[in-house]
């Protein structure tokens, strides 16, 4: 089974994101701040990140780099999922290596999770 | 050059005392004043230099307490921009989340097989969330364009093609179009169309006008996307459709803010009523112009001019 490690401070989107992922047949881990984030990610080293940028305690930027300095994490593929729209956000988030950047508002869940199975397959 | 610091004065919402256009006119003022003036004081009257070194030294002290007058405005007005970027930050993150949370929410909470045994009259209730929560969304989407476009950094310029961005658009408008059964035709010409402006707000521009063509045509409607050069300077755009059209009476609102034509209300009720203010304001602020001509129940075309540079 493929680990999925979530990390996103909203707990509705938690439930809603990480049920549908569940039912798709993923493992779904949780984290809802950055620092948590980083931790599972070095643990428990999923087969894909679905990362928050605006988060408590580690910014998700902050955490990207940490990911991609670390020889263990370096390769785990990660989408950003985020509200945050400005375009040196996505320069900096693709620089680090992000496999999409998606701004949550132009997003179907659907789709979303259309794009998760692409990138973890 | 025209002198408005008055009304420009009104625009940054500072009294004419505390507004530096303002100050600095009235500095220069009065040390030219002062200057040609204890110039012929100082040859015909006072014989004493140290009596023109006090008044001199007087007047430096006025024109310092402006200079610090126009200091402060001037870090005021920093402030004031500071908020409205922090506004702007709020809405789009922090209104934007509940709303994406409430959409999908809905969407998987739409696939339970509970919820299709559902009687009709349910359906009916979620598809009015639904139409309420993209109404949500919309105007949230809006209102963050209209904060951007307020900020001057976005104005930032590079070479682009014109007809390549509107390509663009139509490609990844194309599930809109399909679901609306309408014909979108582009008539670009020539093939490439290079201009310097900022990208994104002339995709933003093509993407208002293209979304109201298709939204307010009629099933197996047309949408024609013509770009021409007008001498070496300009550029045409113009965005036909067989719509709906534009009242007569509505049409000297067009362009107001929150105003929506009661036709396309009846048609559409998610817009926010921003996005032909949107289109306007980006259009002039890129030294453009934006004309349309509507005929009811027959259609629109929109009309830009714009510099290449």
């Amino acid at each position: 089974m493929k680990k999925i490690l979530f990390i996103e401070d909203e707990a509705t989107l938690q439930k809603t994101i990480g049920e549908t992922l569940r039912k798709e047949g993923y493992k779904v881990l949780s984290a809802l701040d950055g620092e948590t984030g980083l931790r599972l990610a070095q643990q428990e080293l999923p087969d894909l990140i679905l990362l928050d940028l605006i988060l408590p305690k580690m910014h998700g930027l902050d955490l990207l780099a940490k990911l991609r300095e670390d020889e263990k994490t370096k390769d785990i593929p990660v989408i950003v999922l985020t509200n945050i729209e400005n375009p040196q956000g996505i320069e900096k988030a693709v620089s680090l290596g992000a496999r999409a950047y998606l701004v949550k508002s132009d997003y179907k869940l659907d789709e979303v999770i259309k794009k998760i199975k692409e990138t973890i397959q | 050059m025209r002198l408005k610091f008055i009304s420009n004065c009104k625009s940054l919402g500072l009294p004419l005392w505390q507004c530096p256009q303002f100050l600095f006119l009235v500095m220069g003022v009065i040390n030219i004043v002062s200057t040609i003036f204890f110039y012929f004081l100082g040859q015909r009257y006072i014989d004493d230099p140290r009596i023109v070194a006090l008044i001199v030294s007087a007047i430096s002290a006025i024109l310092f307490v402006i200079a610090y007058v126009i200091t402060r405005s001037l870090e005021d007005l920093v402030e004031i921009n500071k908020l409205k970027e922090d506004f702007s930050n709020i809405v789009s993150h922090q209104l934007r989340a509940p709303i994406t949370n409430l959409k999908w929410l809905l969407e998987s909470v739409q696939k339970e097989k509970e919820i299709k045994q559902l009687p009709p009259s349910y359906k009916e209730y979620f598809e009015l969330i639904e139409e309420n929560i993209q109404r949500m969304d919309n105007l949230v989407n809006d209102l963050v364009i209209v904060a951007k476009i307020k900020n001057p950094r976005v104005f930032s310029k590079h070479p682009f093609d014109l007809n390549k961005i509107i390509r663009e658009v139509v490609k990844n408008f194309s599930p809109l179009i399909r679901a609306s059964n309408i014909k979108v035709e582009l008539d670009c010409n020539p093939d490439k169309i290079e201009i310097t402006q900022p990208e994104d707000l002339l995709k933003t521009v093509v993407e208002n006008l293209l979304d109201n063509a298709i939204r307010y045509n009629k099933p197996k409607g047309r949408v024609r996307i013509i770009t021409r050069n007008k001498g070496r300077k300009k550029v045409i755009l113009k965005i036909q459709d067989t719509g709906i059209g534009i009242p007569d009476k509505s049409k000297q609102f067009l362009f107001q803010k929150f105003f929506r034509a009661s036709n396309a209300m009846e048609k559409d009720p998610c817009g926010s009523g921003l996005g032909l203010f949107i289109v306007k304001t980006i259009v002039e602020r890129l030294g453009g112009k934006i004309y349309f001509s509507s005929k009811l129940s027959k259609g629109t075309i929109f009309t830009i001019i714009l510099p290449k540079n």
